[in-house]
């Protein structure tokens, strides 16, 4: 197994992992801006686990051919493009509404889904626009790296976030 | 496919749990009803304040709207933006219902 192949299985599990990690952290603190912001994330994830889904059943289709099929695969960049960037936008907004100021750890998880999208962009200008495959290697590289890497760090801080509010709840 | 669905609808749950634990439904959609009932409230209690009514009919009013806001303050979880010049004794009450808060 090499890295890229590590880094698409990490990217294809991070939804199980993350509302693992999201369970325990709810039985053991109330709520936090973190905890919201892995919330949204986690109901991002779960958008794009289901386009995808149905964006290979379309592929398998014969609606493939033709018009449909181009616009299909437009989308694919636009769509993920677009739930990212509104997963940054409720990520802030939730916390506004319920009155908690975004930590770092938020800051960072909304900085990692605006470089998605903006992979995502560079992508579809260079595929669709330019007509090349130039930043292709690039895209395919840092998706993969960039979902493995906010996995790694949403689990990691929700493992020092709980523990700290177990060490508080034992004070 | 069944177990890919069974695990879709087992994040939706989990996701949903995670929303309603973390207050967000009960805070977005009561936050705006809330702020309708502070202003409207506290509009009523200013005017009073500010007019020239009789004293003791005054007083009485004024001490069962006193009343309504502090029950209303009780029912809220976080107090949202009020008036600056409001009486003292409502303005303790903010302040002391902020410092409950946090």
């Amino acid at each position: 197994m090499n890295l890229y192949e590590i880094l698409y299985f990490i990217q294809g599990n991070s939804l199980i992992a993350l509302l693992m990690a999201l369970s325990l952290s709810l039985y053991f603190q109330n709520r936090s801006s973190f905890i919201i912001g892995v919330t949204v994330v986690a109901c991002c994830n779960f958008l794009h686990i289901v386009f995808n889904l149905l964006m290979l059943k379309l592929f398998e289709s014969p609606y493939y051919e033709g018009v449909i099929g181009e616009v299909a695969v437009r989308g694919w960049y636009v769509f993920y493009a677009v739930t990212d960037l509104f997963a940054v936008f409720m990520i802030y907004f939730l916390n506004m509404k319920v009155k908690l100021k975004p930590t770092m750890h938020c800051h960072i998880v909304a900085l990692i889904l605006v470089a998605l999208a903006l992979f995502q962009v560079v992508q579809y200008i260079g595929r669709f626009i330019l007509e090349s495959n130039v930043f292709g290697n690039i895209y395919s590289i840092s998706i993969p790296f960039l979902n493995s890497f906010m996995l790694i760090f949403i689990i990691s801080g929700l493992f020092l976030e709980t523990k700290n509010a177990i060490r508080k709840r034992e004070l | 496919m069944d177990i890919l669905l069974a695990c879709l609808l087992g994040s939706l749950v989990i996701m949903g749990f995670a929303f309603v634990k973390l207050g967000i439904f009960r805070t977005v959609y009561t936050s705006s009803i809330n702020e309708q009932m502070s202003t409207k409230l506290l509009e009523e209690y200013m005017k009073l304040y500010k007019s020239s009514d009789p004293m003791d009919i005054k007083l009485k009013r004024q001490k069962e709207l006193h009343k309504k806001i502090v029950e209303h303050l009780d029912s809220l979880e976080y107090v949202t933006e009020l008036p600056t010049e409001l009486p003292d004794n409502v303005t303790v009450l903010r302040k002391k219902k902020f410092k409950d808060a946090c």
